[in-house]
């Protein structure tokens, strides 16, 4: 995918000390936009409870083993960054990580909130070197207010937030969203955005400046159009109640004779009614916002569509306008021809491994496109690289990979 | 809220085509961020099927009192300014043009091929203005066979593999609202694209084309499942992934009062502590156990053990235990909710006319330039007069083209 087009992010470096999802996704949206990002890593042995008790499934290749490799060839989150471990506890691996901030533009982190002051890695600390550093905390409750030290994963971030109460059929357990809300969208994605945002203001002032993204903010913020609905009705949304969440037919997913699911999103009237002709039942045009007749019309959408198999739906459909589309698996998804022709699906040889795919870049730049340029690195790749541009020499390079200083 | 400080993004000027949801709340993050925003509304009657046939939006006049309320809630429209223009005349496209002139940022939303036959389209507008940044915000894309196909949130969700994977077992796929694609991978994508867009002209010195399909945008939200089904071929079913309820340890469970909690007990030591504190620490070491008999036996006991209290007296009692754990709130509660509050995501200003008004606010927190919610959304074409004199256009040539009905 890589190009001689000029990247759009060429020259901000970004120092990414995040782990798990939300930051790294965010970084990378910065890194396929063709930013510098460093992903600063552990060096010496994990320590306390971490020690030893890995998560079971974790997508970074932490080892130069053939799966360590293939793993990381796959984390698509690593794409295009580098890597450099290094040991913040010690004094030297410190220094070290100072002497990468000074030439840095961003540092992103995930911490839980006052780490970083233990660290000695936090704003204040590294703002004082680097006035014009942008600096990022992402966390799941932001770094104020009664739940800032609480604990949570995305599902939480999402039940705090009024988003996951929403989501689910009658009488069943709400239904997870995955973790596409609070870590990908609320939290990484709104980094990458407000990351942007700073750097812009700093052209004006000259400086850079800290931004406190809480996940549980960014998910409320998404809930903007529903917030204003429910504070100028009082409108609370009950699984399946509201023509977004399910409550209508003209919204909703339908099973269709092989057993898959059609989506039909005909809210405007004209879709509506070209729908209800199609299936043979104009007169349900004029009734789509009847509450009274809602179950009657769900009832006969659901019998009709069980009628035909997808693929008959969508060839029927698909050339009409009323909203449709399959309920793709990933499979699926990832195989379409629409998704395929779009670049959807990048695909990067990787040395040892072969022809790795990967998600693509989503928004498409005419002048600076995203790229894909390479795989996630492995752990301490780019160590000996990276402190060969801050300045040190081969022997205390040598000297500190003996200390455990780096890796 | 300081009052002094300069918003991130001032100086910067977006002209907004957009209807819906996506692109007006694209342009209120950057609005938010002290951009200039300036709403394109229509003037002259809707035509075609439009015409008549409208559903009710949260869009509101003001020549009733109804009206006024719907456009102080309106939060889409917060800190925005609000020209009508009818694009059809080719006087209306020259004042347009005349507005572009003076931009960083237009935005539009329209289906592909509309703003070449508007006139309004990146080749005419960018001949004009080099430094200008164009996105526009679709479902497909500009180009591939799905280019023309109409859908909304639920259709772009469902093509992008999201939806297939949301729902519990035996239940149709269960609809997250329109975030994901709408607010998600459309507007706030968009608004993270033209930033990156704005650097970019930094060093360029040019301004250039975004095409951003919401329908990409949700498949970058999902990279990380992705990359697991790239590499292992995992295809990921209702309820049977870690990530959508297939787990005792990431699920919500319903408590005495008939609510619902969540907990997110990922991390080994987390939900170890989880099962002490629930009567059964040998269940810790069974976390990621792939024993169906023994993950429904654990699931059983959960579901059993949270029925015992009521979700506040979980809430507080796992808080303070460190567990990955929160309730699942209504609408009501998450706005009404100290930490919420405290952090500023809700805010009320005051809607003239109207009186106080409470809209979601604005979730990063910047230190030096704050976002702000400044005002309340305008009424159509609040603001024509203003921004037609900024462009050098006198009063009695305002008002006959008023009287034409090129602009409103």
């Amino acid at each position: 995918m890589s190009s001689d087009r000029p990247l759009a992010l060429a020259g901000i470096r970004v120092l990414d000390l995040s782990r798990l999802t939300p930051g790294p996704y965010g970084s990378m949206l910065l890194g396929d936009m063709g930013a510098d990002v460093i992903m600063v890593e552990e060096a010496g042995r994990p320590s306390g409870r971490r020690a030893g008790r890995k998560l079971q499934a974790t997508v970074r290749g932490d080892d130069y083993s053939e799966e360590g490799r293939r793993q990381a060839a796959y984390y698509a989150l690593g794409r295009n960054k580098r890597s450099i471990r290094i040991n913040l506890k010690s004094a030297e691996g410190r220094e070290v990580f100072y002497r990468l901030a000074a030439n840095a533009d961003v540092v992103l982190e995930g911490f839980r909130p006052g780490v970083t002051e233990r660290l000695g890695v936090d704003y204040a600390t590294l703002s004082a070197r680097n006035p014009r550093l942008v600096y990022c905390s992402l966390s799941g409750y932001g770094q104020t207010g009664p739940y800032t030290q609480l604990v949570g994963h995305d599902i939480n971030y999402v039940s705090i937030g009024g988003a996951l109460g929403m989501i689910g059929r009658q009488g069943r357990p709400p239904a997870i969203p995955m973790n596409t809300i609070a870590d990908y969208a609320g939290g990484g994605l709104m980094a990458a955005f407000a990351i942007c945002v700073a750097l812009l203001a700093r052209r004006r002032t000259g400086r850079g400046q800290y931004i406190d993204l809480a996940m549980s903010d960014g998910v409320l913020s998404l809930l903007t159009g529903i917030g204003a609905l429910h504070f100028s009705e009082g409108l609370e949304l009950e699984p399946e109640s509201h023509r977004m969440n399910g409550g209508e037919a003209y919204y909703n997913t339908y099973e269709t004779a092989d057993g898959k699911w059609i989506s039909i999103g005909s809210v405007e009237p004209w879709f509506f009614a070209r729908l209800c002709e199609i299936l043979g039942r104009p007169a349900y045009a004029e009734v789509q916002y009847d509450a009274a007749k809602r179950e009657e019309i769900k009832g006969y959408l659901r019998e009709r569509f069980k009628t035909k198999t997808r693929a008959e739906w969508l060839a029927l459909l698909q050339e009409e306008d009323v909203c449709v589309a399959p309920v793709y698996t990933l499979e699926e998804a990832f195989t379409d021809p629409h998704a395929r022709a779009r670049g959807m699906v990048a695909e990067l040889p990787v040395a040892g491994i072969g022809m790795v795919r990967q998600v693509g870049v989503g928004p498409k730049l005419s002048e600076t496109p995203g790229q894909v340029r390479g795989p996630a690195p492995l752990p301490g790749q780019h160590t000996n690289e990276l402190l060969k541009e801050c300045g040190y020499e081969p022997e205390t390079i040598a000297a500190y990979r003996a200390q455990e200083v780096v890796a | 809220m300081p009052g002094e400080a300069l918003g991130a993004l001032e100086g910067i000027r977006v002209l907004d085509l957009s209807r819906l949801a996506p692109g007006p709340y694209g342009s209120m993050l950057l609005g938010d961020m002290g951009a200039e925003v300036i709403l394109v509304e229509e003037a002259g009657r809707p035509s075609g099927r439009r015409a008549g046939r409208q559903r009710p939006d949260v869009r509101g006049d003001n020549e009733t009192a109804e009206g006024r309320r719907r456009t102080a809630y309106n939060a889409f429209g917060r800190n925005k300014r609000s020209i009508r223009i009818n694009l059809k005349s080719a006087e209306g496209r020259e004042l347009f043009y005349r507005l572009v002139d003076e931009a960083d940022v237009v935005l539009e939303g329209y289906r592909p091929g509309v703003s070449e036959r508007l006139g309004v389209d990146y080749a005419t507008l960018s001949a004009r203005n080099p430094r200008l940044v164009y996105c526009s915000i679709s479902g497909y894309g500009q180009d591939g066979p799905y280019r023309d196909m109409v859908g909304h949130d639920i259709n772009y969700i469902a093509m992008a593999g999201a939806l297939g994977m949301i729902g519990r077992k035996g239940t149709p796929p269960a609809i997250p609202v329109n975030v994901i694609a709408d607010y998600a991978g459309g507007g706030l994508m968009a608004a993270f694209a033209i930033t990156v867009a704005l650097l970019a002209r930094e060093e360029t010195g040019r301004g250039q084309y975004v095409d951003m399909a919401m329908t990409e945008g949700v498949m970058s939200l999902i990279t990380g499942l992705a990359s697991t089904f790239f590499a292992d071929g995992a295809v990921i079913a209702p309820e049977e992934h870690r990530l959508n309820g297939g787990w005792a340890y990431y699920n919500v469970y319903e408590t005495a009062d008939g609510k619902w909690l969540s907990i997110g007990s990922v991390e080994p030591w987390f939900f170890a502590r989880l099962c002490e504190i629930l009567g059964r620490p040998e269940y810790g070491v069974h976390q990621y156990s792939t024993d169906a008999a023994l993950r429904e036996e654990m699931a059983e006991h959960f579901r059993a053990q949270f029925k015992t209290k009521t979700r506040d007296a979980w809430f507080q009692t796992l808080f303070d235990e460190d567990i990955c754990v929160a309730p699942v709130y209504s609408l009501s509660e998450a706005f009404a909710d100290s930490h919420n509050r405290e952090r500023g995501m809700v805010v009320e200003l005051e809607a003239p006319g109207v009186g106080p008004v409470k809209q979601v606010g604005v979730a990063p927190k910047f230190s030096e330039t704050p976002g702000r919610v400044r005002h309340t959304a305008p009424y159509p074409g609040q603001d024509t007069d203003a921004i037609l004199a900024s462009l050098g256009v006198e009063a009695p040539v305002i008002a006959d083209l008023r009287a034409r009905e090129v602009v409103a």
